[in-house]
């Protein structure tokens, strides 16, 4: 089973609201670049939303040198204290979805929020929501 | 500096130097002018010379943010840009939102200054804590919308940019700037002070992040804030309709103003209005951190009128629309995107043209003048290729580049007395006619015809609990009455020292005026969370009346007074034909009289020396004229 942010890119104003909750939420600062959902536009039609989607194998966790990342419970998850900050992650991930923070040089990326996403709470235009599949 | 929510500099260019320094935000700063419009007032006031001219390299361009900008406040992306303005000659402020204000606070920048002019067209590029002056040659004559993609592909994709366009360029007195493509800081002339300077635009990038004082319980507290806004009875129309509905609204109202005001009632007002948009609507849209999502982003899809791009706005519907007696949409549409390409202020375009096409219904104005075009009431085709000839100085599009005033001065043959403008800038969409408080806000706004400046709204259909508790059970009903000018001063003193406090934190009017959900109490909170200061609603009014008096004192030191407190004739002697207005004029001195007492200005229209001491002006009292200063 696996449970992932899904974003109704018709819908999304792309005001950033998602972003600086998560933020707000995990470093208790504001910043775009401290969220593990991120925002781009491609043009000036189409966003595009980057979050970490969970997968069933998850190449993150396949290409961690330290054992950092694992499955547990349908989430892929980043121990932080085992974390070296090496970037490997970063750069397997198919999503563009893991982000090295600079400063505590670890890998940080969606987490779920422990079950209830505020990235969700913070969308008043409902473009977010948590998707949930079965294999 | 002992405050959150700030990045707690200011940054300094001066392009004639191209020297780059830092201005501290200082505690004294932040405790008396909050900061956006306030830090703008107060650093404009203290740096520059009343005889400045205002396309000088001795201008200076201050880009402000507030400290709810890049946060989470309902709707945390706004900062002001202001200048001396080449429009009224006095002072000029704009606003806008987008997402370019809040990417500065991530820079670590509260502000940018900009002085002096570059030898050649140039650009500003903020990457985080590095800033340089770039070449602009090569994007000197480009539209704001190639602007931006070009200074994103030199430099970062992910840069916000504020930029001017050929009208910018061309220093035309409605211009304006935009950033993040199709937000516009639009009036004043604004555009054209950052033309005059060669400054293209300016690129950043912030990777930086903000911090605020009440870690613990700020989403608590500002979710509770978001949620008051979103449930308030309008703000499902603002999501639906953005502000198009207004036409719809105004019109029943008799105070949606067409044939350049002539009328408060449009014959096809269905065919321009929320509903006849909707056709339109690819979606609403939001700035950064916005939960009222009220911009629209809008196309047309095939014919000549082919577009897609943000907007339109109520004020464009009136400017270009009704006011020209124009009711073809898509012409409308069309050309509020050629406006926004090349940087101009639709209301200052739409003013313009409108005057110049009843000139030219009276035979003041002929086809000598115009070389040829026909402007008659509603020809959208000549609509259209005006605003090409305005951005490009083009023929009889550089006298109308000028603004109505000045265009009026040019021409003479009595044009003047046709001109819709307070303190030489066009009014909006507003008329105070049928709607005496707004008469009053107008007349004394200090960046000349300005409905935002007071903004009133609660007297516009009577929202009656909505008045008693922000004003008083004890001014109804006269208060509550549109067309009463019965408390209209005190309406207008509690608005403007409020209007400038949400202006100063980077917050947006949408939401505090109108819908008027937000008032100090969440304001007193989101600070206090926000920021660590602890202010009560009195302490913030105090500001409140400071701002408003140093803008007041910024044009009292160029020379205005009573006299540019003023409104056309036409709003004065003229009554108002049809609808619910009918036969009303505006009967300015009685409010006039009433908001100089309660502002603690003279019968004048200048501020008492005891009233300066009292809200720590001390520093402008040299400036008060000879003759103004006792007392």
């Amino acid at each position: 089973m696996r449970r992932f942010i899904k974003c109704d890119v018709e819908i999304c104003t792309g005001c950033g609201c998602c972003a600086l909750s998560c933020s707000g939420v995990h470093f208790k600062k504001f910043s775009y670049f401290l969220s593990a959902i991120r925002i781009d536009s491609i043009d000036e039609k189409n966003l595009k939303i980057r979050v970490c989607q969970m997968c069933v194998n998850a190449p993150c966790a396949e290409a961690c040198l330290s054992g950092a990342i694992e499955k547990y419970e349908g989430l892929v998850r980043i121990n932080v204290e085992k974390c070296i900050g090496c970037g490997k992650c970063v750069n397997e991930c198919p999503f563009d979805a893991i982000f090295l923070i600079s400063g505590i040089k670890k890998a940080f990326k969606c987490d779920l929020c422990g079950g209830e996403p505020e990235c969700i709470k913070a969308c008043m235009h409902k473009a977010l929501r948590l998707e949930v599949v079965d294999k | 500096m002992k405050y959150k929510g700030y990045a707690g500099k200011i940054l300094r260019v001066n392009l004639s130097e191209k020297k780059i320094s830092n201005v501290e935000v200082t505690d004294y700063l932040i405790e008396n002018y909050l900061g956006g419009a306030g830090f703008c007032s107060y650093i404009l006031y203290k740096e520059m010379r009343k005889d400045v001219s205002s396309l000088s390299p001795e201008n200076k361009l201050f880009f402000c943010t507030g400290p709810f900008t890049g946060t989470l406040w309902p709707q945390g992306s706004r900062y002001v840009v202001a200048a001396k303005s080449p429009l009224t000659d006095g002072w000029g402020e704009a606003h806008s939102a987008g997402h370019w204000g809040a990417e500065l606070k991530f820079a670590g920048y509260d502000g940018i200054i900009v002085e002096g002019k570059a030898k050649k067209p140039s650009i500003i590029v903020v990457i985080d804590g590095d800033v340089e002056i770039k070449d602009a040659s090569h994007i000197w004559g480009k539209n704001v919308k190639e602007t931006d993609e070009i200074i994103k592909k030199e430099f970062d994709r992910k840069m916000k940019v504020a930029c001017i366009g050929q009208a910018g360029e061309n220093l035309v007195k409605i211009s304006c700037i935009m950033n993040d493509v199709d937000r516009a800081a639009a009036r004043s002339g604004i555009g054209a002070v950052m033309g005059s300077k060669n400054l293209k635009g300016i690129g950043v990038v912030g990777n930086g992040a903000i911090e605020v004082a009440d870690k613990e319980n700020y989403l608590k507290i500002i979710k509770k804030i978001s949620e008051k806004m979103l449930s308030d009875p309008l703000t499902p129309e603002r999501i639906k309709y953005g502000t198009t509905s207004l036409v719809e609204l105004m019109n029943e109202i008799g105070r949606f103003p067409s044939y350049n005001f002539q009328k408060g009632q449009f014959e096809h007002a269905d065919k321009i209005g929320g509903e006849a948009v909707l056709r339109y609507l690819i979606k609403p849209r939001a700035d950064f951190a916005c939960t009222q999502r009220c911009a629209r982003y809008t196309c047309i899809k095939e014919g000549k009128y082919k577009y897609i791009g943000g907007g339109p706005e109520y004020e464009t519907l009136s400017a270009l629309g009704s006011r020209c007696g124009n009711s073809n949409l898509e012409s409308i549409l069309y050309g509020h995107y050629l406006c926004n390409l090349y940087g101009m202020d639709t209301i200052g375009v739409g003013g313009t043209i409108s005057w110049a096409m009843e000139c030219y219904e009276k035979g003041l104005i002929t086809k000598d003048d115009t070389e040829g075009l026909d402007l008659s009431w509603g020809n959208h085709d000549v609509i259209i290729k005006l605003i090409h000839m305005i951005a490009n100085r083009e023929g009889f599009g550089n006298i109308l580049a000028e603004g109505s005033y000045r265009a009026a001065r040019i021409i003479g043959r009595g044009t003047e007395k046709y001109v819709m403008h307070v303190k030489k800038q066009e009014i909006a969409g507003q008329d105070g006619r049928a709607q005496k408080s707004m008469g009053l806000a107008m007349a004394v706004a200090p960046r000349g015809a300005d409905h935002l400046y007071a903004f009133p709204v609660l007297d516009e259909i009577g929202f009656e609990e909505k008045i008693k508790e922000i004003y008083g059970e004890e001014y109804l009903p006269e208060i509550g009455d549109r067309l009463s000018t019965k408390y209209k001063a005190y309406m207008i003193f509690v608005n403007e020292n409020f209007s400038v406090i949400v202006e100063s934190l980077g917050a947006c009017k949408y939401g505090t005026m109108v819908p008027p959900a937000l008032f100090y109490d969440e304001v007193i909170d989101a600070l206090k969370v926000t920021t660590g200061i602890s202010y009560s609603r009195k302490d913030l009014e105090k500001i409140g009346e400071r701002i408003v008096s140093l803008n007041r004192m910024f044009n009292i030191r160029v020379g205005m007074s009573r006299k540019d407190d003023n409104l056309p004739e036409r709003f004065l002697k003229e009554p108002m034909p049809t609808g619910p207005p009918k036969g009303h004029v505006v009967d300015l001195d009685y409010m006039l009289n009433e908001y100089y007492d309660l502002r603690g200005w003279n019968e004048n229209g200048v501020p008492e020396k005891k009233k300066l001491k009292e809200l720590g002006l001390e520093f402008t009292i040299d400036d008060l004229p000879r003759g103004d200063e006792d007392a």
